[in-house]
């Protein structure tokens, strides 16, 4: 990595960003040739005369959307399930919207910050399918939750279980209320016994 | 006093906190495994030389065997090869490998064929996982990782990394000892 020197304050921060910026480049990279291919044409076209970024913009949009699409299918086509588009969509609107909140409740495991319905990881796009044909067959979200659970453990779900192991977790919350309603009685309570002269010395 | 207390206090709880947490020879991304100790699950794919031969767990139930899930397009997987080819040298037990095709193309297993053509092929058998269902059902997260089953066809231990001859010597022989010399 780079040289950091604490005495130059623009140095440190300098390298982190271009690692963070460094890291969604590479998944665009591996997973979606429409960032490639699509990305730097606008952004070209940004710099050129209007006219020649009229020209250019159309085939760039055009071949970014065909791509999207193209993937899409390629990862989706195999499983045609009933009630299912070949977007992935299910067209029952109801298992729509559980399909989008499990989704959203299970992590990545490839990007382990991620969860499965915003990561572009093959993996992922395998997790997404089994939720929605689970999701068709009729299963409940528990056994849908119980089946990743049984595979990948609990930290495949973003929210933790209520149990023992899991107690201070949940309850930390409420034991920090707790203590800043403790503390701010204390303070109340004696600040309210202390001289009322105490006032005048410490306003001037 | 508790005004000098308290404070400490939650100094040193937060010190033995830092102290586990940004302890640097902990891997925050090791996951345990929820199979060890419970069946491997069953899986029937086709051998990835012969599109037609099937290939299942089931007919090495009774034996102690290794469950590597590989791929071609995994780069340490390639690392892996030489120590798995090292492994399969020495016959302590035998070992299936599982081709993961993670974007579902069949191209895969022609790859994988050439593959084990040119590194040379430690596996006693590997079967085509083209759905990455086999996988999903292991629990896998990424390639390599690599399974101890049990005469019982328990899952005795797992890495998810790439099989090396000092985990190997370290991890796998005394456990398959062990496992060997129980009883089916």
């Amino acid at each position: 990595m780079g040289v950091v020197r604490p005495t130059a304050s623009a140095s440190p921060g300098a390298p982190r960003i271009a690692d963070a910026q460094g890291r969604p480049v590479m998944r665009a990279l591996r997973l979606r040739p429409t960032a490639i291919l699509g990305a730097p044409r606008i952004a070209d076209a940004h710099r050129r005369p209007v006219m020649r970024a009229l020209r250019l913009r159309p085939t760039a949009i055009l071949g970014a959307l065909l791509l999207t699409v193209l993937g899409m299918t390629q990862s989706w086509g195999a499983s045609a399930l009933p009630g299912v588009d070949a977007n992935g969509l299910i067209q029952d609107p109801v298992l729509q919207g559980r399909f989008e909140r499990i989704t959203h409740e299970l992590r990545c495991l490839v990007c382990q910050n991620e969860s499965i319905a915003d990561s572009n990881a093959d993996l992922a796009g395998d997790l997404r399918r089994q939720v929605r044909e689970m999701l068709v067959a009729g299963k409940s979200d528990d056994a849908i939750f119980t089946f990743m659970t049984d595979r990948y453990g609990e930290f495949v779900r973003f929210s933790p279980p209520l149990e023992r192991k899991t107690l201070l977790i949940w309850g930390a919350p409420f034991l920090m209320l707790l203590l800043g309603v403790v503390i701010v009685h204390r303070v109340v309570r004696q600040r309210s016994r202390m001289p009322l002269d105490d006032e005048p010395a410490a306003g001037s | 006093m508790w005004k000098f207390l308290l404070p400490f206090a939650a100094f040193v709880a937060l010190a033995v906190l830092f102290a586990f947490g940004l302890n640097p020879s902990r891997d925050i991304h090791a996951l345990p495994s929820p199979l060890i100790g419970k069946a491997a699950p069953a899986f029937t794919l086709t051998d990835v030389l012969n599109p037609a031969a099937p290939v299942s767990n089931s007919t090495f139930k009774g034996q102690v065997y290794l469950l590597n899930v590989w791929g071609t397009w995994c780069i340490a997987c390639r690392e892996e090869q030489t120590a798995l080819l090292a492994i399969a040298k020495q016959n302590v037990v035998p070992i299936i490998g599982i081709d993961w095709s993670i974007d579902h193309a069949t191209k895969e297993r022609d790859k994988a064929q050439q593959w084990l053509q040119q590194l040379g092929n430690p596996y006693t058998t590997v079967a085509f996982d083209q759905e990455g269902r086999t996988v999903i059902d292991l629990g896998v997260t990424a390639a390599p990782e690599t399974f101890l089953i049990d005469r019982q066809g328990r899952v005795l231990y797992k890495i998810a990394a790439p099989l090396t001859l000092e985990v190997w010597q370290q991890e796998f022989l005394p456990r398959i000892a062990d496992a060997q010399r129980a009883s089916t």
